[in-house]
């Protein structure tokens, strides 16, 4: 089974936004066990984007593409295959390096992993 | 001269933008030239911040089309677009933004009442300059 969650988060000028999962239902992940992909895009240039999970770090600020749509699979891709297990917290921070409001367009994809975890 | 012009913002962009797509202009835009000017989303609520000059919509990129046109040099001196290039953390171009959001937007002439009076003499002045320099061009053009 895979669960998606999408959404678009409007970043003030040179704010930061801790995790644009907060309130969504799948922040925390579902399955036993589950491989991530996450997809974004920005407005314009100028946003960092940084993927934490369980509170462990998959990428470091990551610059943002900036096509202003919602992501498209799979080229929009900024991470994928990085492994959850259940009720860990999913956070996307976002930064926005400009002066300037920006929109950041954002998709996370959750996909049960056929496994067995042990402990 | 000749410059390009954004089909949707009106902006103009130097002769070379084509030439140049890629290495000046347009970096991260793709392989196909489109317009790098900024365009105004209302559709999505005002980002807040604690900084009151830098409250307003978000902003994009437009990737609009770009056609080559002839027009007055003191045209393209007061129309031209501020390219991405030379304002990479947005400062000048936010502030160009937000004033154009004053001016179109209700909610945000509601919020700035001081800000969109000067704004808007400013806009009054700036159409009745480039009205004048069009029709000065387009007789000179015709004759």
């Amino acid at each position: 089974m895979v669960v998606t969650m999408q959404g678009l988060e409007a970043v003030a000028a040179n704010t930061t936004v801790q995790n644009v999962l907060t309130g969504v239902r799948y922040e925390r992940s579902p399955f036993t066990a589950a491989l991530g992909a996450l997809y974004s895009c920005g407005s314009a240039a100028g946003l960092t984007a940084e993927l934490n999970v369980g509170g462990q770090s998959v990428t470091p600020p990551t610059n943002v593409n900036t096509q202003n749509r919602y992501p498209v699979v799979p080229d929009d891709v900024l991470v994928s295959q990085w492994e959850v297990l259940e009720g860990r917290l999913i956070q996307v921070t976002v930064v926005n390096t400009t002066g300037g409001a920006l929109n950041f367009f954002w998709r996370v994809d959750l996909e049960e992993a056929d496994v067995q975890v042990v402990g | 001269m000749f410059a390009f012009r954004c089909a949707r913002t009106g902006l103009y962009f130097p002769a070379d933008y084509v030439e140049q797509w890629g290495r000046k202009y347009g970096k991260g835009l793709g392989i196909r030239p489109v317009s790098e000017a900024l365009i105004n989303d209302y559709l999505t609520p005002v980002a807040h911040c604690r900084d009151q000059n830098r409250v307003m919509h978000p902003v994009g990129q437009c990737y609009s089309q770009v056609d080559l046109v002839q027009i007055p040099e003191e045209e393209f001196r007061i129309n031209q677009a501020i390219p991405m290039e030379g304002d990479t953390l947005m400062e000048r171009r936010a502030v160009v933004m937000r004033e154009r959001q004053i001016l179109h937007d209700p909610a945000m002439r509601n919020a700035f009442p001081d800000e969109y009076k000067s704004i808007f003499e400013r806009d009054e002045e700036h159409k009745a300059r480039v009205k004048e320099i069009r029709t000065r061009f387009q007789s000179a053009y015709m004759a």
